[in-house]
């Protein structure tokens, strides 16, 4: 019994990532270079709070690169995944694939 | 809220969005298209050589322009995002495969106008192989890239632009009527879809929320 649950790749996702906002950010962040914090607005569907509180803690957890400047008197802010995100959001992937494909 | 883990649609909608979400592209083939209209006319009066160079200069200009117009519209309403490698590669391999069928189309245009391919009516019927090839070429180009990013305006597009040739050919009115309809009804288009895009995207601060 234990071992089925050791076994089961749903018995631990990564929890950073598990969450829907955070891994809809990871997922737009996966397939560019980098992209600033509207581009994602816009793509997510995620309001500008949210969307700094999320990236922020996937920022705590290595997985996101934030970088800040100013640019017309104004904050701009690119994200950017860091090679941990990205190894992070392929075992994520490949974990529910593995759960979601099995027949 | 789109919480879908699949890849290549959330590439194919961030390239989307970038690219074509503005329709400056629209507005400018549009543009291109009525300003290809005058083209019979400008013929005569400058000869071909002259007509040929003016035309390369005004479309390069109309390019120029709706590339500074997309500067300053995306950034604050859309936002700022770079493609890694393999999207760049891609984009790369588009271009050359555009590059080299547009060459190919003109090299028919020029070869045809000297006339190296006399003996094409018993398969071609009336169409020269220039007209026919030209449609072909486009309907590839306009149709991959609608296909390519679901742009779906594109494969009408498509359509307009190759339908131009045959019915220059076709129809007895003046040669730049076609060009004149087609390039109507991509800049009408075209403008309304800017309208709603900049309704829909209207410029963002960071902290500020869209509609």
């Amino acid at each position: 019994m234990n071992d089925e649950i050791t076994n089961n790749p749903l018995a631990d996702p990564d929890q950073i990532i598990h969450a829907p906002a955070r891994l809809n950010i990871m997922t737009q962040l996966y397939v560019v270079e980098s992209a600033d914090y509207i581009f994602l607005k816009n793509l997510t569907g995620l309001t500008g709070g949210n969307l700094s509180a999320h990236a922020a803690k996937l920022g705590e957890a290595g997985y996101l690169e934030i970088e800040k400047s100013i640019v017309n008197k104004k904050t701009h802010t690119v994200a950017k995944l860091t090679k941990a995100g990205r190894k992070a959001f392929e075992a994520y992937r490949g974990k529910m694939m593995e759960v979601l494909e099995k027949k | 809220m789109n919480t879908r883990i699949d890849l290549k649609s959330s590439e194919k909608a961030s390239y989307k969005l970038a690219t074509f979400a503005d329709c400056t592209a629209d507005l400018m083939v549009g543009l291109s298209l009525l300003l290809l209209d005058l083209f019979p006319l400008t013929r005569a009066a400058l000869g071909a050589t002259c007509n040929a160079l003016f035309f390369l200069v005004v479309l390069n200009a109309i390019a120029f322009v709706f590339s500074w117009v997309r500067k300053k519209l995306g950034p604050s309403r859309i936002g700022v995002v770079k493609f890694g490698a393999l999207v760049k590669k891609r984009v790369w391999i588009s271009g050359l495969i555009t590059a080299a069928l547009s060459a190919g189309m003109i090299l028919i245009w020029i070869l045809s106008s000297r006339g190296q391919f006399p003996n094409t009516s018993a398969w071609l019927g009336d169409y020269s192989i220039e007209i026919v090839v030209s449609v072909i070429v486009l309907m590839i180009l306009v149709g991959g890239l609608a296909y390519t990013f679901g742009v779906q305006r594109y494969y009408l597009f498509g359509i307009l632009i190759a339908a131009c040739f045959p019915l220059q050919q076709l129809l007895p009115v003046y040669e730049g009527t076609p060009f004149l309809a087609a390039g109507g009804i991509i800049t009408l288009c075209g403008s309304v879809i800017l309208a709603g895009f900049l309704k829909e995207y209207p410029p963002l601060d960071e902290g500020q929320e869209g509609n």
